[in-house]
């Protein structure tokens, strides 16, 4: 469907769906398209909040919204176990690297290389 | 002299480990399509340098370290299991979908308002015979329906244990094969990657089944847990069995009720608790918490039973409180064993005493009414009063939230399939990703990416209070 004609919780959808797709290879590049097609898909329903009431009344637009709302759940499920994996990575790669867990159990920082760190 | 001869060394020694690294290269480039197979690196190892000491720098072979990352396998695991979960749960809500027609041509429903609408008819015409006959055969249908019902709901049940064995035999079967590949990896195939691969693989197939975690051990063996439960550790296998079982403790309520599907460590633990997620775990729940709910257990009577008992009492009542004639009381409509709860439904029927001249039409007032009853019965339809309700609404209303609890209940699980179906695949490419990676590139990495977390999140979460918006925009 073409999203320039498309009522607005279809182009959100449209946005939300590709945002899923590109979240099954979670990498810093295409994390900042998803945060550019989710900007989009803001934007869209933004812009049309005044319009709901309208948009609303006919007959698959309440249809069509609750697959925004589901689409944005899947999105959202997948950002977070993407998220999950890497700060569990992160604090494995910082327990190695500095062999050191604290009796919390938590372990420190990972250090950046690209960081510099002064010490008094 | 000695300068020199270290100079060799050194290139003896850095020639030697590249030659190893040209090994695994080929193995990577043999084994690239080969299920579960994960990318060997060759460490390089830097030797330390220091010319007072002799110490003369350079790089060693160090061990074949997997680059396999048991981290990132760990996560595949994870989501499959809840894929498996998610799977099953379709597949085990559709069958149950199937005993609830809500569409109100055929099953309990159908026979429950084709009553209340004989109950009507009678109302019109309170000594009309057909009328009569015409009541004693809608509730012989809708006794039957009930029946059906609950049978069917039984044998959904029936199935699930069936399928709870198969998995358990399948779980024991695998475990077993990775026994089998610990002994050959203690005997000395440590380092083979094939071995490697195969052993990925038959996890990654395990945890379809259950939440397992695998460890490698510093001998190359591998461990494999069930929550807190061992099931391989070394050369020794402990297998999994499943059994029926009466709960004693609290003292069941219904000593009839549908017993629970109970697994068992070899030790004979009752371990159902530990299975949360995979398709065991999904079975379990379907099995000793959907069901029951249904059809009851130990502690509850079940939704079908609850309806038909309640039905069946209030309709008893009515009549067994009117009167055939001056002086002739009415007769129950329904029977069933008030002795054992949870099968109510299995067992209601026509009470076999009732004729249709025996249905009692007049209420006993004062003052008597010639109909009153059956106009009494044809208000279970739109109930006036909390006694012709179950659980504060009608009987169509109650069953349709019945109904509409598995309808929610698959709608649910079709929608985690889907996440989980993306989020198996997700690992997968994680897991790729994670392959062969050094810490100081990881680490920059891993700053990209919590940036980039940060700035997707603080997105969803605005998202998510329009969608909200919206949705109850819809609602109200």
């Amino acid at each position: 469907m073409d999203s320039g004609t498309a009522d607005p919780f279809t182009t959100a959808r449209l946005e939300l769906e590709q945002v899923s797709r590109l979240l099954l290879n979670p990498k810093p590049e295409t994390l900042e398209s998803c945060r550019v097609r989710l900007s989009n898909a803001l934007g869209v329903l933004e812009g049309s909040r005044p319009t709901w009431s309208r948009e609303l009344a006919k007959s698959t637009a309440a249809g069509e919204a609750r697959l925004v709302r589901r689409a944005l759940l899947h999105v959202r499920r997948l950002l977070e176990k993407a998220a999950k994996f890497h700060a569990g990575w992160q604090r494995l790669l910082a327990g190695t690297v500095s062999g050191e867990y604290r009796a919390d159990g938590s372990v420190p920082e990972l250090p950046c290389p690209r960081q510099v760190y002064l010490q008094g | 002299m000695s300068n020199l001869l270290s100079t060799l060394g050194m290139t003896a020694s850095a020639l030697n480990a590249f030659t190893q690294v040209l090994q695994v290269t080929q193995t990577n480039v043999a084994n690239a399509s080969t299920p579960g197979y994960a990318k060997q690196t060759q460490t390089l190892d830097a030797l330390p340098f220091d010319a007072s000491k002799n110490d003369i720098g350079g790089v060693k072979a160090g061990i074949v370290l997997s680059s396999r990352d048991e981290y990132a396998e760990q996560a595949v695991r994870y989501e499959t299991s809840l894929l498996g979960e998610a799977s099953q749960n379709v597949s085990s809500l559709t069958d149950l979908q199937n005993t609830f027609d809500i569409s109100g041509n055929t099953g309990i429903p159908y026979a429950l308002n084709n009553l209340l609408q004989s109950f009507s008819a009678w109302g019109q015409s309170p000594s009309d015979a057909n009328a009569r006959q015409l009541v004693l055969d809608r509730a012989s249908d809708l006794a039957a329906a009930f029946n059906q019902a609950a049978s069917q709901v039984q044998t959904t049940a029936q199935n699930s244990e069936q399928q709870i064995g198969n998995t358990v035999s399948q779980i024991n079967q695998l475990v077993g094969n990775l026994q089998h590949d610990n002994e050959r990896i203690m005997a000395g195939q440590k380092d083979d990657a094939g071995m490697d691969a195969q052993v990925h693989s038959t996890l990654e197939q395990l945890s379809q089944y259950a939440p397992i975690s695998a460890t490698k051990q510093p001998n190359g063996s591998w461990t494999v847990m069930l929550g807190q439960t061992q099931l391989l550790v070394g050369a020794d296998q402990y297998q999994l069995s499943s059994s029926m079982a009466q709960p004693s403790n609290p003292p069941p309520l219904n000593n009839n009720g549908l017993p629970f599907v109970v697994i068992r460590s070899s030790d004979g633990t009752d371990i159902t608790s530990q299975i949360t997620t995979g398709q065991l775990g999904a079975l379990l729940n379907f099995r000793d918490t959907v069901i029951p709910s249904y059809l009851g257990d130990a502690y509850q009577q079940g939704g079908l039973n609850i309806m038909a008992q309640q039905f069946a009492d209030r309709v008893n009542s009515l009549l067994s409180n009117g009167y055939v004639s001056a002086s002739q009381p009415g007769l129950k409509l329904f029977a069933y064993d008030a002795t054992d709860p949870t099968h109510v439904a299995q067992n209601l029927r026509l009470n076999p005493d009732i004729t249709a001249s025996q249905l009692a039409a007049i209420s006993a007032g004062p003052p008597q009414v010639s109909n009153g009853v059956p106009l009494a019965l044809s208000n279970l339809a739109a109930p006036q009063g909390p006694a012709d309700e179950i659980g504060g609404a009608s009987y169509t209303s109650y069953y349709g939230n019945m109904a509409s609890k598995v309808g929610s209940l698959l709608s649910t699980a079709t929608n985690d399939q889907q996440v989980q179906q993306s989020a198996v695949a997700q690992a997968q490419n994680l897991r790729q990703q994670r392959s062969g990676v050094d810490y100081n590139e990881e680490a920059i990495t891993l700053v990209e990416f919590q940036r980039a977390y940060d700035a997707n999140s603080r997105l969803i979460s605005v998202l998510d209070q329009i969608t909200s918006d919206v949705i109850n925009m819809i609602s109200t």
